[in-house]
């Protein structure tokens, strides 16, 4: 019927949407408030009076999109690296049981269509940063900064993904469902 | 039929999908600075023409009383 993958997507970028699209609004207005600029809320938006307030509280609400991805995708990597059920020591394991927060445990579906969401938040976040770098409506270091957390999570995100590939491939050499037939009662010749 | 649906359904998510991720991010447009307001073109080039004409006539004849009176 419908696609698995898609739906799953679909589901993952529910949450982040919203929360991006509430940091966004209340970060330009309690950057204004805490910098005293003076903006008018009218059908287009929010109005400043000034080019250089647009740009002040356009890199700052723009950062504090930034550091939101960056907790999201920190939580997630964290998630892939030590709550992977592929990863996941025995030990580990059994404390979370005891614990009974065996639902931290997910699995590669779930934290790789999670990733992947907030990966291409984050990459967009960086194409349209260099479009207004581009046009003077944000500072370069805002910009910069998410270059930054892009590469970092990109890389993290590999060796997670590389882990995985690797124990997927060690898991096929030493294939447990393997038949042996063992023959009992011979002689000791 | 079937893998029409599929392809009908597939296409409405991906849609959904792609809004989803550039909602946050249409969001940028919500930000403006106060633009200066704007006169009538026409009212602009006849008060021009006229300030001009105004101007121009005065120190032709000024002018030319001082330098060349005849």
């Amino acid at each position: 019927m419908f696609s698995r993958i898609l739906i799953k997507l679909v589901d993952q970028a529910v949450v982040p949407a919203m929360l991006l699209l509430v940091v966004r609004i209340l970060s330009v207005i309690f950057v204004s408030r805490h910098f005293g600029i003076e903006f008018t809320v009218g059908q287009s938006g929010f109005v400043f009076k000034m080019p250089g307030d647009y740009v002040l509280v356009n890199s700052y609400s723009t950062l504090a999109m930034i550091c939101v991805l960056s907790v999201g995708l920190l939580y997630i990597l964290m998630k892939s690296m030590y709550l992977h059920e592929t990863h996941i020591t025995p030990s580990f394991t059994a404390k979370l049981f005891s614990m009974r927060l065996s639902f931290f445990i997910q699995s590669s579906f779930d934290l790789y269509s999670q990733g992947v969401v907030w990966m291409s938040y984050l990459y967009l976040l960086v194409f349209v940063g260099a479009l207004m770098v581009m046009f003077g409506l944000i500072y370069l270091w805002v910009l910069l900064s998410a270059v930054v957390l892009a590469i970092i999570s990109t890389y993290f995100f590999v060796v997670d993904i590389e882990n995985e590939m690797f124990l997927e491939k060690s898991k096929k050499n030493n294939d447990v469902n393997k038949e042996y037939v063992l023959t009992f009662g011979g002689s000791n010749e | 039929m079937n893998k029409m649906y599929r392809f009908i359904t597939d296409g409405v998510l991906l849609i959904l999908l792609f809004g989803l991720l550039v909602l946050p991010l249409s969001t940028i447009g919500l930000l403006q600075v106060k633009t200066t307001q704007t006169v009538p073109t026409e009212e602009v080039l006849s008060e021009s023409t006229e300030s001009t004409s105004s101007v121009l006539r005065e120190p032709v004849n000024y002018q030319h009383n001082r330098y060349n009176p005849q």
